[in-house]
């Protein structure tokens, strides 16, 4: 009973608490920017339930999915050949170490003069900013194959391709997670930032353009949008990493048990 | 240089050559528009310009002032309580959900509602950077603390280390690693935030600068300070990459998952 109490209702403490001294300490709030959290969350059904999820909530979707996935490829594929071949590696580190470093935000101004403002740009963004990290990781990962399960799969007479395809990818993916998973929370933050600079629908857009006519129970809905999308977002990834992995896991808790 | 060395460097080097004159050979012969696309001799030139300038000068160091004030509390910060939470199984189970919640919240989401709080100065983006890099911080030293062999602990208890001593011996030299890791990540993150927080909110930081050039239609002085910003951000990587580096040598163990 004591053991249950503290799994469950110790983790719940603290949020629900903070929930629930906002909602009453704010209740008679009469503060221009700590609006009543009941009038943040009446905005919040107002707006989000459903008036403008097709006007914002999925055209930011759609651009995050698209420059996002567009990312993935390119990422493992790019990085899975600069690990295989130790001489495009080196030849392109200049390249790969710059624009994993650029702060992606300086970027967006960049963005709006080569492609103009609008979904294409803020999706190239996306794209371009996650595709680093994910290439860097994956090329790690590559290169960290052990080369004797490479050997054997030559010896099994498994083809270069795939070799690479069911030798090399799988052994580089818990890597590929990891950079994955950098990839993804900046993704979120370049959609916003690209959004609210250029935007004239979308999250970020609605979100900043709420401040500028006061609206800040609008602006606290759209912020608190946001962070159901990162969080929503956050575990969908999980829930991909976990199963993509299960075989990963089974196989080092196997690995722990022999030592 | 050996002449080992020198070939070394001739794939790189050649590689950035290439790229740049393939730039430059698109903008001279109209392949591309040069207005959007200035040559990268006339960047190079404007860069060269441009950072000898008081301006662009005060504009990096307002942005790298709150980069590194930012990281600065965040280290004084999350390290403690990442110690604290990661060794204390109370403090875990208690902060483990609101930790969940919170962390895949995109900073920049707030970013209007803090442009109210602190205006559009080295504050605005002082805050933005804490909130940014504070989760990767705090969850590598978690990772950090939790990762400690037993065994250690153990032996450690069993020469009479107990209480602070077995901190200061045992558990913060194990996780520095982790600590390192989370450290590279939140300066990464910091630098991305510092400049949306002028990118999007105006003022005198990095960000504004980059805008105001593309603003003014001067895009060969964007493009100088687009460089200028990714060069901050390799020196920026580039430095905690080899303090991780430094502080993984002696240790046996592979970094946990980046946040």
């Amino acid at each position: 009973m004591t053991r249950a109490l503290s799994r469950f209702a110790l983790p719940l403490a603290l949020p629900v608490t903070m929930a629930v001294v906002w909602w009453f300490a704010s209740s008679g709030s009469t503060s221009v920017y700590y609006p009543p959290l009941r009038d943040d969350v009446r905005a919040f059904a107002d707006a989000w339930l459903f008036d403008q999820v097709d006007s914002d909530l999925v055209p930011s979707m759609i651009r995050f999915a698209t420059g996002f996935g567009i990312a993935v490829v390119l990422g493992i594929t790019m990085g899975t050949a600069l690990g295989i071949s130790a001489r495009a590696r080196r030849a392109l580190s200049p390249v790969t170490e710059f624009f994993r470093a650029m702060p992606i935000a300086a970027l967006v101004p960049a963005g709006l003069i080569m492609l103009g403002a609008g979904a294409r740009m803020e999706a190239a963004l996306i794209a371009f900013g996650s595709t680093w990290p994910i290439l860097l990781s994956t090329t790690d990962g590559v290169r960290a194959t052990d080369p004797a399960m490479v050997e054997m799969g030559r010896s099994y007479g498994l083809s270069r391709a795939a070799r690479v395809r069911r030798v090399i990818i799988p052994s580089a993916l818990p890597q590929v997670f990891a950079g994955l998973r950098i990839a993804l929370a900046l993704a979120l933050q370049v959609m916003i930032i690209a959004n609210m600079l250029s935007g004239t629908n979308g999250l970020g857009y609605v979100v900043l353009e709420a401040q500028r006519t006061f609206n800040i129970p609008g602006m606290w809905a759209g912020i608190l949008a946001l962070a159901l999308l990162g969080l929503t977002v956050n575990l969908v990834f999980v829930a991909v990493e976990h199963r993509v992995l299960a075989w990963h896991r089974g196989w080092r808790a196997a690995e722990l048990r022999n030592d | 240089m050996t002449s080992r060395g020198a070939i070394r460097w001739v794939d790189p080097i050649g590689a950035v050559l290439l790229l740049t004159a393939m730039w430059e050979a698109a903008s001279r012969f109209g392949v591309v528009p040069a207005r959007d696309f200035p040559p990268a001799t006339v960047i190079l030139k404007t860069f060269l310009e441009d950072v000898q300038t008081s301006s662009l000068l005060n504009s990096v160091k307002e942005s790298l002032s709150a980069w590194a004030l930012g990281l600065a509390i965040v280290t004084v910060t999350a390290v403690p309580i990442g110690l604290a939470v990661g060794s204390l199984r109370v403090l875990d189970r208690a902060t483990q959900l609101l930790i969940e919640l919170v962390r895949p919240i995109p900073t920049v989401a707030l970013l209007p509602l803090l442009i109210l709080l602190y205006g559009t100065g080295l504050q605005l983006a002082l805050v933005l950077v804490v909130l940014a890099a504070f989760w990767p911080l705090l969850i590598q030293t978690i990772y950090g603390v939790r990762d400690v062999d037993p065994v250690t602990l153990d032996t450690g208890r069993s020469y009479g280390l107990g209480g602070v001593r077995q901190y200061w011996h045992i558990v913060i030299p194990s996780s520095l690693p982790y600590v390192a890791t989370g450290m590279r990540l939140a300066a990464t993150i910091a630098l991305v935030v510092a400049i949306a927080a002028s990118l999007i909110a105006g003022g005198s930081g990095l960000g504004a600068a980059i805008s105001n050039a593309a603003g003014s239609g001067a895009s060969d002085l964007m493009y100088a300070r687009i460089l200028v910003a990714g060069l901050l951000g390799l020196a920026v990587t580039t430095v905690f990459l080899r303090l991780e580096r430094r502080l993984l040598r002696w240790h046996h163990s592979h970094r946990e998952v980046p946040a």
